[in-house]
Formats: C-alpha cells, structure tokens, sequence
C-alpha cells in the first residue's frame, strides 16, 4: 500500500495488518524510511490500534526473576507484565486492536 | 554560553522546597522546556537557570520537575524542565504531566514552550512539535546534536527548517554552553509577540490526524534537507536471508541439525570416561564400603550399587552432553540469532492458521513442558491459549533427549546426530500438525492477529552470558533429574522386588515375576501392532509418565545390569534393548524403535505437565488432552511400524 495515497501511520498499520513480521518488513511495504515507520508503530501503540509486549526468547541469564516475561512480585514465565528487572535478549510482540 | 553570557541566572525562591513546589509568580513568563529523554534538555535547563535551581516533585504528583529562574532581555522568567515526552499522547506519568503542563486550554499554558530537539533522531522530535503548533502556543525549537549530524556526513538547514514548520529554530549545544544567547533572543521575540495561529490539521479521525502530522514532518524534513543514513547494516543484509520464508526455514533447520550434530560428535567420548568412572571406581568403592559395613549381597547393596550410584551416574554421564547443547543453544540466543528463528517460525504458523504469539510457549516447551504451559498466558485469548496448552506436550522437551540418544547410537550408529534431529523436526510437524486438525475441527473460529517482532541487532556472543546461561539451565536440570532419579529408582525398585504369587520373596524375584513386571505383561499386548509389545520395553513407559529423566535408569533396573558405558557405546544394556525389539518387532528391530521414538515424542511428557495443564485449562481439558496425546502417540507407532516394517 502507497503510504502517499494512505499516509505513513496508515501504510504501516495496513503492513501490519497485511502479515508484516518486522518492523523491517512494516517500513518496506509501507515505503517509509525505518526511523519513519518505528515512529509510525510508536504512534499506533500511543492511539490505541496495537498493544505491545516484552516478551523472553528464553530463559535468562539472571534467572527466573529477571524473565521478560515475569513481573516483580510473579516471577518466571507467563506473567502479566514485563518484569522491570528484565535482562537479556528481548523481543517486542506488536498485538494489533481494533480502535476503541 | 561561557561567563561573558549575557544572562543573569538568579536563585529560586526559597519556597521551592524539594518535594513540593509552589506556582510561580502570577505575571511571570513561564517557559517550559520539553522534548524526549537524553535530547539535551536538562542539560540546557542547568546552563539556563544554573545553580539556582531546583527540582521537586510538582504538586499534586510524584512526577518531578526542575524549575529555576531564567533573565531574558531584562524580564525575569521561569523555566520549567518537564519530564522527557515523546509525544503528547501519554504513555506515562511522566508524559501525562507533560500533556497537562502545555495544555493550550489548561489553568496555566506556559508563556513559551521550547522543544529541544534532537537533530540525530529529528523524525522522532518532530511528532512533538507537529502536536504542540496544533495548539495556540508559542513554539521555539532549540535544536541540539547538529554538530553530530554534521560529523556522520549528515545534512541540516535550520533556516529552511524554521520556515518549514513555521516557527523559530535556535541552534543549541548545551554541552559547549552555547546558543544560550540566541535562544534569550528567540524567547524575548516571542514574548513580545502574539500567539501564532495554531496549524490546521485536516484529519478527521485520531489516524488520519496522525497521517496529517507525519505528512508534515516529511515535508519538513525534505525542506529542511535532513538526510538520515537509512541504508541497510550488516544485520539487515543477514537478516534478507535468514528471516526470508524459505532461506530462513532452511537456515533454521541447517542450525538445529549441526547443533545436534556438534552435541553427539564432542559428547560421546567425555561420556564414555565418565561412565567408566562411575561403573568403575565408584560402584567398586560403594560395594567395597557396604561389604565392610557387613551388607555385601544383601539388598542394601543391590538398591544402592546397582539403583542409586548407577542411576546417578547415568545422570551424570549427560552432563557434558547437556552442557555442549545448553552452550550452543545460549550461543544462539545471546548472537540474535533465536529472534530470527523465532520470525521463521512465527509466519510459518501464521500461514498454517495458528496463534503467531504461540512460538513463544512453543520455543520454551523445547526445554521444559511445564514453564511451557505457564508462558501460555502470554496468549490475548482464552481459545488461543487451550489451543496452544493442548499443543505444548508435543514439543520435544531435554529429558526425551537422553532416550533419544540412547536409542539412535543403539540403533543407528552412523547417524545418531540425524536421528535426534528428525525426533525434533517430527516435534515440529506433530505441533503443526495437531493443531491444524484441532483448529480444523474444534476451533474453527479463532482470532489470530499478526506478531511484529522488533529484531536486536546480531552481536558477538559474550563469554559470561554463554557460561551463565549454560550453567543455570544444567543445575536445573540436574536438580529436577537428580531428584526424579533417585525417587524413581527407589519405587521401581521396591515394585520390582514384591513378587507375584509364590515365585519369591521380598527382594529376592526376577523383575518378570514381580508387581512391576506382571503390569507390564498386562498392557504390554496393547503396542505389539507397534511393534514394541515386549514387557521390558512397555514397562518404562510407564516410568515415562512420571519423567522421561528416568526412563533409562528403569531399563537398566529391569535388565538387571550395568548401566550404560555411554550413549555412543551402550553395552550391555544396549545389547539386551536389541534383543527386546528384535522379539517383539519380529525381527524388525528399526521400525519398531522408531515407532517408540515417535510414542516416546508424542504420548504424555510427564505428572508435573499434567498438573500444569490442569492448573490452565482445569481437568476436563486435561483429561482431553491426555486422551489425545495417547491416541496419537499409539495411532502414528502403529503407522510407523506397520510402513517401517514393509521396508525393512
């Protein structure tokens, strides 16, 4: 999708929405510079259309109580929430919504 | 600006304590400075206000705020230094007082709001200054990091700039104290000025409202000639290849079989000498220690030598294959290279119907089952996540590694590397496949919504992650297979030595003839279409069903040897195994080792998964899934034989 007939927050929304893998893949299909589409998806999360995650490609090296995917007080995997005591490689999931 | 500024900086008053801070001076200018975290902006905050300022919590919130007093052409002002923001839209305290602070229509606007921007990320800073010229407010952009740009070979006009987003740029280097001066300047002009017609934004809803701003600041940049280097890094360029939806497959599935390979090859012989240790010196001293306390021959000894030292030791002996797989994997993960594998494998799903976020639950149930089924939660949607709870005992878990192993240097000398590696592909496919005929039959309807994943770029693996990573996955594994061991050792040594019938007496009866041996004759008629109906081989898997770490000691226990010399070389054991599928198969002793293979991959991992999945999804969906791990693990053993056997 143009992101010239769609705008640029649009065309990513649309790549995402199209099976966009990365955010790589999101700037390419909606034809925008990297930085541009990183904004774009920043932007997106702040208006509601998509949710992101912190999630742990494994366990980490400090541990269950440093997991991504554990929070403070729940350590280890399938919290609720990011611990902010995270460590290691992460990965963003982008969870698309529809608007409110 | 140096000390011939013509600023004078003056002292707050006293009433600004730390925690809380009192308005300003009703008919002070007040001029607050935003912009995004690590712009500059506290730095030139400090070289505007000085030593006079200060910082405190703004009433009301826990959100602190530096304020300090600022001359500007002879007019005392105040200067508020308010939480980095990205945007007006708030994803944080921090940002939600930013929003309130600036508000055009709110009790106070400021007098002046001066964006300090960026120039290395101007894209980024820009979004801020396209929300604010939408209200009616005096705008300046203190621009930093131009010098930066200028070095990486970068280009800027803040003239052209200026005129292209209509409103004053000051160039800024707060680090150099310099441009202090001329934005005193560009803040006096504005005060003696009127409020600028705020920009129209001719969206019509919060995205195209969106789209409008972003149209601007490309129009912008473009006036402004704001290069930015966006050409490919080296990552990208790997990554064309390694997340491609074909190359990447086949890059994942080269990676995984070498690992394999590199863990059977360099593990085989420091397992074969720690096996002959502990077969050796130790089972030797431990008969020698129980002869002196008199217990030699008795079945203290038995449970002790020939149970306990020997099931330890065989866990033991897999430590430098646990530890050379645990340090490529760590390998893997710490270079980025499991994020990409992890992109391979989410669209795979994708395209196959099933939850992108599932990979995550999946990648972990490769280690362990029961954190696996946890990390469910991660899943937005309750039929998402029975979906995947359901999928999670089909990933192919450590503890079956050793039985794998085991068996393929048995069986299949030559290629033992490749046998484990087709165990774990047929792991793959029985996810896939399983959960295309669950979504295809039960769960038709499902939501599934794309997974963007944001890659780290590759980087050098680091010693001290790699070793730390190895080391906390091998304690966890021996604690869990250590403990298993022994209590299993110890009950399958009790159940073996209570006999049935009038064959012998407690401790002294054949495995054939006692509790253990007579339910393994009974079930054991049920996998002969599998080819493995032979009692000795049946009855593990029952030990199987507690924890798959086991199931070797307990063959060991019922053959009534030595354990093996070493997963490469098995010996005795591994001549007694030959003889057990060679009878029950037939004479067809390969398929029938590869249908237990793909039982052994399929039926259920172990008690402490089931008490997960319970813990998830309650009983019933246990009890479900446990029918249908056992259905297909008997349904493809049979499949397996049954061809197997026409082609051996």
């Amino acid at each position: 999708m143009s992101p010239a007939a769609t705008g640029a927050v649009s065309g990513v929304l649309s790549a995402l929405e199209g099976g966009a893998a990365t955010v790589h893949e999101a700037a390419h299909r909606a034809g925008v510079s990297l930085e541009l589409a990183e904004l774009a998806i920043d932007t997106l999360i702040r208006m509601g259309r998509i949710d992101a995650t912190t999630l742990a490609t494994g366990c980490p090296s400090g541990g269950c109580r440093t997991c991504a995917s554990g929070v403070a007080d729940q350590p280890g995997c399938g919290a609720s929430a990011p611990s902010p005591a995270r460590q290691g490689p992460v990965l963003v999931a982008l969870r698309l919504r529809p608007p409110d | 600006m140096t000390s011939t500024s013509p600023l004078r900086k003056t002292t707050a008053p006293a009433c600004h304590g730390p925690a809380e801070q009192a308005p300003a001076d009703a008919g002070t200018p007040r001029i607050a400075l935003l912009g995004s975290p690590n712009s500059g902006k506290s730095t030139l905050f400090n070289l505007l206000t000085g030593a006079g300022s200060t910082v405190g919590n703004w009433p009301g919130t826990t959100v602190a705020v530096g304020r300090g007093r600022w001359q500007v052409g002879g007019t005392d002002v105040e200067v508020l230094d308010l939480p980095g923001a990205y945007s007006l839209q708030a994803r944080s305290p921090d940002e939600e007082l930013t929003r309130d602070l600036v508000a055009a229509d709110g009790a106070a606007p400021p007098s002046v709001c001066v964006v300090v921007t960026d120039a290395a990320h101007l894209t980024r800073s820009l979004y801020l200054v396209a929300q604010l010229r939408e209200q009616p407010l005096r705008v300046i952009v203190a621009l930093t990091m131009v010098d930066v740009v200028r070095r990486r070979g970068g280009r800027l006009d803040p003239a052209a700039l200026a005129v292209a987003i209509d409103c004053p740029v000051v160039v800024t280097d707060p680090r150099a104290r310099q441009g202090a001066a001329a934005l005193a300047a560009a803040v006096s002009t504005a005060l003696d000025s009127a409020v600028p017609q705020p920009r129209i934004n001719r969206g019509a809803d919060d995205l195209s409202r969106a789209d409008d701003r972003f149209t601007w600041i490309q129009s912008a940049l473009v006036a402004a000639d704001g290069t930015l280097d966006d050409s490919p890094t080296l990552s990208d360029r790997i990554d064309r290849v390694l997340t491609a939806p074909f190359l990447g497959m086949g890059a994942f599935l080269a990676v995984m079989w070498l690992v394999f390979q590199i863990t059977t090859k360099v593990a085989a012989p420091l397992q074969g000498a720690l096996d002959a240790f502990f077969s050796g010196p130790v089972s030797r001293g431990g008969s020698w220690l129980l002869g002196a306390l008199g217990l030699g021959g008795t079945w203290v000894e038995s449970l002790v030598v020939d149970g306990l030292i020997a099931g330890v030791g065989m866990l033991l002996t897999f430590v430098p294959l646990m530890t050379i797989m645990f340090a490529l994997l760590a390998v893997l993960e710490d270079s980025g290279y499991l994020a990409r594998a992890a992109v391979v494998t989410d669209r795979l799903m994708r395209r196959l119907g099933l939850p992108g976020q599932a990979f995550l639950p999946l990648v972990v149930g490769f280690g362990c089952n029961v954190p696996a089924i946890a990390a469910t939660r991660i899943l937005p949607h309750a039929r998402q996540r029975l979906l995947v709870t359901l999928l999670v005992p089909f990933t192919s878990c450590s503890a079956r590694l050793t039985v794998y192993l085991l068996l393929a240097a048995t069986f299949f000398p030559a290629h033992a590397g490749t046998v484990v590696f087709a165990m774990y592909l047929a792991s793959l496919v029985l996810v896939v496949g399983v959960g295309m005929l669950l979504r295809r039959t039960l769960w038709r309807a499902m939501p599934n919504e794309p997974l963007v994943l944001a890659l780290p770029p590759y980087q050098r693996p680091t010693w001290w992650v790699t070793s730390t990573v190895t080391w906390r996955r091998l304690r966890g594994f021996l604690q869990t297979a250590g403990g298993i061991i022994v209590a299993t050792v110890i009950v399958v040594w009790v159940l073996q030595a209570i006999p049935v019938g009038a064959t012998g007496s407690f401790g002294h009866v054949a495995p054939r003839d006692s509790v253990y041996g007579a339910v393994a004759q009974g079930l054991a008629p049920l996998f002969d279409p599998a080819g493995f109906g032979g009692w000795e081989i049946v009855s593990t898997l029952f030990v199987g069903f507690v924890a798959k770490e086991a199931v070797i000691s307990s063959w060991a226990q019922t053959y009534a040897v030595a354990q093996p010399t070493s997963v490469s070389d098995p010996g005795s054991l591994g001549h007694h195994l030959i003889d057990s599928f060679t009878a029950a198969s037939g004479g067809h002793a390969a398929a029938a080792v590869a249908a237990f293979l793909v039982f052994l991959l399929a039926y259920t991992p172990c008690v402490a998964t089931l008490a997960a999945q319970k813990r998830e999804v309650g009983l019933r969906w246990t009890l479900a899934g446990l029918v249908l791990q056992l259905g297909v693990a008997w349904v493809l053993a049979v499949v397996v034989f049954q061809i197997g056997r026409l082609l051996t």
